[in-house]
């Protein structure tokens, strides 16, 4: 990434492998970029850490805490040796005008977050369970084109993560995925749930919503 | 360079779920934008207007477009591919920070609803999540983290509630010992500095503050389902009226064993309906057992677990009276809150009024 010198002895900050760089829960207020090095993003479920992500040079990481003061959502720990640039929201306001590149790149990652955020409140607001169930495993094969090529998708998740995803009873999302394993919708595994065949629960999402949509037209 | 294009009447510039290759400045003219509503029942509208940059955070997002551009009375519009748009950004600052504002007020509105519609804001305390981030990392043998993290919590809560925890196991992990498997695990550490802190507050209240009638349903007519046989499977409402008699006659232990007892028979451990009720009903029998601990954790659990749950108002109003009890009348007053916003306006609603005003003038 372009960054001068002056810019990173005033901001900067640098990281060892495995070293944490701030913890799910911990209340912040700073962005950062990656300058050098590779950061992971990983999070505590229940008993385990799942590794959400892995950013690399030139990424951003922790922009939530700009928008709200909510703490960290998960850890972010560096991989490798890592070089970082810091900004709280002071800061980052004069920063701006000399380093719109910076910017921008925000600018790129806001317009998916904003994405990623619609289709997950349009997952919530699907009245019919079994329809909104069926709809997050759509929305977690919609980032993996290759999926859609194959037209079947393994999902590394577990009911627990799925009842989490749409805000559902972990107990009914349960009886729901029973329901959908012997109609042959989907296969469950103790780590992993197979779709075999996407397009075929597109169409039982497309079909529920449109009936909807015209109910609620008459 | 960036080309400009004059539309006529009508023309459709793209269509929802079309890749987004370029972005658009409307000069002259109008243009609409018409785009399905997020529950996805109404069609949209909006106006672009003249000087206003459209398509952009599909094309930047690199996501199909979520609506249909459509000409209404002819138009002239600029044509920006990504790098000409990020060349003309890099000279307009101003642009750019604009457009930043608009992007983070957007995803702040929606993630407020999504927080709306999990309640997540209700049901986790991040001091305790902290610490049990903490805990996590050092059960699973990592310590360095596991030491960050208790460094964290000193720093962020010096007087905090897991303070001499903290420090223990923060001292452990300095000398690389492993977790030590002779304490009380988080949570029944939790319990225990609850149950001391009641004894503190029934000794000195007395729980005089709280008024009896705070705890009584809305009244249930008495009929002849009482004496339906026992071999019979109940119903919600069947369980709920028998539980209520023996809250009337004053025995809530008696109440909250017959559930454990419901619980542990196989006959409703199918049943989701009743599964749901009976984590409503500990949360509530737990207040008048004086647990407030306990039932704090049972109804938090109900409202993370039911969101649409048909015992969510009640829910509310009891962790409303819950934390009322336990002094915490900022969050009490929350939650009487939240049951105002929960419609029709019955008896939940007045009791939480009336309880509001009088928190009003503490």
């Amino acid at each position: 990434m372009d960054t001068s010198e002056g810019l990173f002895q005033k901001f900067g900050k640098e990281f060892r492998p495995g070293q944490m760089i701030f913890c799910e829960w911990e209340p912040g207020d700073s962005l950062y970029i990656i300058v050098k090095g590779k950061v992971k993003i990983v999070k505590i479920f229940g008993k385990t850490q799942k590794t959400l992500d892995v950013m690399e040079e030139g990424s951003i990481f922790g922009e939530m805490a700009l928008l709200e003061e909510e703490p960290r959502s998960a850890s972010a720990i560096a991989i490798t040796e890592t070089k970082l640039l810091e900004f709280n929201k002071e800061n980052f306001n004069m920063i701006i005008q000399k380093y719109p590149q910076i910017v921008y790149n925000l600018l790129i990652i806001f317009a998916k977050r904003i994405y990623d955020a619609k289709r997950r409140l349009k997952n919530l607001l699907i009245d019919d369970y079994t329809t909104r169930v069926i709809d997050v495993f759509l929305m977690l094969s919609e980032h993996n084109p290759n999926a859609w090529q194959m037209n079947s998708i393994t999902l590394q998740t577990t009911i627990d993560d799925v009842a989490n995803w749409c805000g559902l009873p972990v107990a009914e999302v349960n009886n729901i995925v029973m329901t959908l394993v012997k109609q042959g919708k989907i296969e469950l595994y103790a780590d992993k749930i197979v779709v075999p065949n996407l397009k075929e629960i597109q169409r039982i999402v497309q079909t529920k919503l449109k009936s909807k949509r015209k109910t609620s037209k008459v | 360079m960036p080309t400009i294009k004059e539309y006529p009447k009508g023309a459709i510039i793209y269509f929802e779920g079309d890749k987004s290759d370029y972005i658009y400045l409307l000069q002259s003219g109008q243009v609409i934008l018409i785009y399905t509503s997020l529950d996805g029942e109404k069609e949209e509208k909006y106006n672009v207007k003249i000087g206003e940059f459209f398509g952009v955070k599909s094309t930047l997002g690199k996501y199909p477009r979520e609506e249909t551009a459509q000409v209404v009375g002819g138009a002239r519009i600029v044509i920006l591919r990504p790098d000409e748009f990020q060349q003309m950004a890099f000279k307009n600052t101003r642009l750019v920070l604009q457009m930043s504002k608009v992007f983070s007020k957007e995803l702040r509105q929606i993630h407020s609803k999504i927080r709306e519609i999990l309640k997540v804001d209700t049901v986790k305390d991040p001091e305790y999540e902290l610490m049990n981030v903490g805990e996590s990392f050092y059960m699973s043998g990592n310590l360095e983290h596991a030491q960050y993290v208790f460094e964290k919590y000193l720093y962020h809560y010096p007087n905090g509630k897991f303070k001499e925890r903290a420090e223990m196991l923060l001292l452990k992990t300095r000398k690389g010992e492993t977790y030590p498997i002779d304490i009380p695990s988080l949570e029944t550490y939790v319990s225990k500095l609850m149950s001391a802190y009641e004894e503190e507050q029934i000794r000195e209240t007395g729980l005089s503050m709280v008024d009896d009638d705070l705890f009584q349903m809305p009244a249930i007519e008495e009929n002849d389902s009482l004496e339906k046989s026992i071999h019979k499977l109940f119903s919600v409402d069947e369980l709920r009226e028998k539980i209520e008699v023996f809250v009337q006659n004053n025995q809530i232990k008696d109440a909250y064993d017959l559930i454990l007892e419901l619980e542990n028979s196989k006959d409703y451990q199918n049943d989701p309906k009743i599964i749901e009720y009976f984590l409503y009903e500990k949360g509530r029998l737990l207040i008048l057992l004086k647990n407030y601990k306990a039932a704090l954790e049972f109804l938090l659990k109900y409202l993370k677990d039911y969101p649409q749950g048909k015992f969510i108002k009640n829910a509310l109003l009891q962790v409303a009276i819950v934390f009322e009890i336990m002094k915490d009348y900022k969050k009490a007053k929350l939650f009487y809150e939240k049951v105002l916003m929960i419609k029709p306006n019955d008896e939940l609603s007045k009791q939480a009024q009336k309880r509001l005003e009088q928190l009003e003038n503490k």
